[in-house]
């Protein structure tokens, strides 16, 4: 189902969807200047990392992943890489489902259990990525459209609302916080690794380049202008000390008088549950693609059906305590493995590659 | 085929067992906190929860279908009085439109944010549920005679205070929070019942005639350090951005009192680390005159304007060194324009402040009423 043809923008939308969820909900309780700027900048790696894969994909004309690591590095280790993409990508879409479970727990349906928001989820995403990845560009695709007009008037009024002197503290990152604001960074603007998997299927090959490079770089300017405005509202202090900085500095916009100011968390809290529930699926599809890939089974179907088990028990895990401690780090190591190493290694090993065409 | 019936067919049902009714909040099933006061007696403390209860009525809507009631609870922390609270009545008890919560003359001096802790940590209090101190008792202020809503007219009396561009001086729920993480300094309203209180000031003609500003409480990281009267606060406005409200008093070279419409101001504060540090304020007003206290209609010149209000703005600086970091604007601006500094110094605070080089300039432009 990975096979059919996606447009520049659906490309730019699913990479897009896929970097953003850890954008708007959560900034692991470790928000500081230094975080806001290495997140900033795994973005812009990110797009850097996106073109030289396509790069890549020219280069070779293979149109999926898996060929495109065979021919590159050889099968084998071309297999283990995909495998380990495959448990990368389950690895966030369980922090993904932890952690928009934590958000829907705390600030929307304070009554019903976190499984159970888990489990809706879950279940949402496996419907969602059934129809396939082209299915799910398309709603990527709205989401696109949608989030900017939200994320205009969030923003407009939170700044319009927030003390802008304080946006000076982001400027003025200590040294020593940037060691501790890489992993955390790491796991936020993880995810468009996915885009290993779709970039292969380009119809013009500068246009999809454009899309995808693009993609990581909006997020970081998504990621910019809502750290912004929840800084200027809560302060850096604020924002370290919550799980959920953007969402508590909506419910503290206040205009003056106007009380509908007050409950920007709904919609924002709203549509993030929406673009989660895409990136379970673009995720699990593309875990199970991966895996797949990995281990020479063509049943995409079936695998994702036992990945979401396993992304709620992870989930829950995370949830508890029990392995958030290991699971962030690695997140973040599979991530730099992706977009800061292979990316840009498979760019150079496709420069020693002859070019090849192939037929559209 | 079938399978996808069934998976459907199972989806649908965990969908619906798992988020079915769980939430749900009938509103005539509900008591609306709509105010808190919290006063201090012996160990314990005493809340009081001054809550709206709907009364069914389905035709009309606004405050005659509302039932106001302060309930008292004795309890060692808020969050026992929230249990008891929730005990001993019948309905669910919500705190989402929590429009005030006041501190009774017992506690002010107390460390607020442990004392609020339980509202700072829930998520389903208002985070912009404004925080006032009393100069009574709590119980007092929610038990007096008031037509509508203590709590709301309370609220709205403090929000019209300020009216600075961007983050207000209002200190909300949610911006106790922050200063608290940041350990910054913050002030507080003082309000009271105007029962046999004389001064006109601040006191809401319209809506909240029996509520009267008396002040403002101004609190360090460490707690309350003093406290400005109701004119002195009303000077202090001056030291934030963009006030489009407020009058100046200024006396002309006889000694007569004038009084000065405030139509916009605006306050530069620059802050330069070094021993000691300096403090700048530069502050330009826009005003209009509009009494003399003699009747003669004569004002002073800019200048002259300027000098007076140069003169009791160093007062206050004066006074705010005496009081700890008060009014906080050189604080906030340490913290924004030095971060790293003040996160190494902001401990001892207080002491570089009142060894602090502080500097000002006034500067006033009259126009005419009808300009």
């Amino acid at each position: 189902m990975h096979k059919r043809t996606l447009s520049p923008f659906q490309i730019f939308s699913v990479i897009a969807m896929a970097s953003m969820l850890g954008v708007p909900v959560t900034a692991w309780g470790s928000f500081s200047p230094a975080y806001f700027w290495t997140v900033i900048l795994i973005f812009l790696l990110q797009s850097g990392g996106l073109v030289l894969l396509c790069f890549s994909f020219g280069r070779t004309g293979k149109t999926d992943g898996s060929e495109q690591l065979s021919c590159l590095i050889t099968a084998i280790p071309g297999r283990i890489l995909m495998g380990t993409l495959g448990i990368s990508l389950t690895l966030r879409s369980s922090l993904t489902l932890a952690a928009q479970a934590g958000c829907v727990s705390l600030y929307l349906l304070e009554d019903t259990p976190p499984f159970a928001v888990m489990l809706v989820l879950m279940i949402t995403g496996f419907f969602a990525l059934l129809p396939g990845v082209r299915r799910l560009s398309g709603v990527s695709t709205l989401l696109v459209l949608i989030l900017p007009i939200l994320l205009l008037l969030v923003v407009g009024v939170g700044l319009a609302a927030s003390d802008l002197g304080e946006l000076r503290t982001l400027a003025q990152p200590a040294k020593n916080e940037f060691a501790d604001a890489l992993v955390p960074a790491a796991v936020t603007a993880s995810g468009a690794e996915c885009a290993l998997l779709f970039l292969g299927h380009r119809q013009s090959g500068r246009r999809s380049i454009i899309a995808a490079s693009a993609a990581p770089a909006a997020c970081a300017v998504i990621f910019a202008a809502l750290s912004c405005t929840a800084v200027g509202t809560i302060g850096i202090g604020g924002m370290n000390a919550r799980r959920f900085p953007i969402v508590e500095a909506a419910r503290q916009i206040n205009l003056g008088g106007i009380e509908l100011t007050e409950r920007f968390d709904l919609p924002l809290i709203t549509v993030s549950l929406f673009a989660s529930i895409v990136q379970i699926a673009l995720f699990t599809l593309c875990a199970a693609l991966s895996l797949g890939s990995a281990i020479g089974c063509r049943r995409t179907g079936v695998i994702a059906l036992w990945l979401l088990p396993l992304q709620l028990v992870l989930a829950l895990l995370i949830r508890s305590g029990t392995f958030g401690g290991v699971i962030l780090p690695l997140c973040g190591a599979l991530l730099t493995l992706f977009s800061v190493i292979l990316f840009p290694l498979l760019a150079v090993i496709s420069l020693l590659h002859r070019k090849e065409h192939t037929v559209q | 085929m079938k399978k996808l019936w069934l998976i459907t067919a199972l989806a649908l049902a965990a969908i619906t067992l798992a988020t079915g009714g769980t939430d749900t909040a009938d509103i005539n099933r509900m008591i609306f906190v709509t105010g808190i006061g919290i006063d201090r007696g012996g160990e314990d403390y005493s809340y009081t929860f001054y809550t709206a209860v709907p009364t069914g009525s389905d035709t009309a809507v606004g405050d005659n279908n509302v039932e106001y009631t302060p309930v008292t609870v004795t309890a060692e922390s808020m969050a026992q009085a929230v249990r008891r609270l929730e005990m001993n009545s019948s309905r669910g008890i919500s705190f989402e439109h929590l429009n005030c919560c006041a501190l009774g003359v017992s506690v002010t001096d107390e460390d607020l944010p442990a004392l609020l802790d339980y509202l700072l940590r829930d998520p389903g209090v208002r985070r912009q549920c404004a925080l006032l101190a009393l100069d009574c008792a709590a119980k007092d202020f929610f038990g007096m005679e008031y037509t509508g809503s203590i709590a709301s007219g309370a609220a709205s009396l403090l929000e019209r205070q300020d009216d600075s561009s961007g983050r207000g001086s209002i200190m909300t729920l949610g911006r106790l929070s922050s200063a608290a993480e940041n350990s910054s300094g913050f002030c507080l309203y003082i309000l009271d019942t105007a029962q046999d209180k004389s001064s006109p000031s601040g006191s809401d003609a319209d809506t909240a005639s029996s509520i009267e500003l008396r002040g403002l409480a101004v609190y360090s990281a460490d707690g309350l350090t003093g406290r400005l009267t109701a004119q002195q606060a009303e000077l202090a406005r001056l030291f934030t951005d963009g006030q489009t409200s407020g009058v100046l008093v200024a006396a002309d070279e006889h000694g007569s009192r004038c009084f000065y419409e405030i139509r916009s101001s605006v306050c530069k504060t620059d802050f330069l680390t070094g021993i000691p540090p300096v403090g700048r304020f530069s502050i330009e007003i826009d005003c209009v005159p509009v009494e003399t206290e003699n009747g003669s209609g004569e004002f002073p010149s800019d200048e002259q304007l300027a000098q007076s209000l140069y003169s009791q703005l160093d007062e206050l600086l004066k006074l705010s060194r005496t009081q700890g970091s008060a009014f906080t604007f050189l604080e906030t601006e340490a913290r924004q324009s030095e971060r790293l500094w003040y996160e190494q110094h902001s401990g001892d605070w207080e002491n570089i402040y009142r060894d602090a080089l502080l500097e000002l300039d006034v500067k006033c432009r009259t126009a005419d009423s009808s300009e």
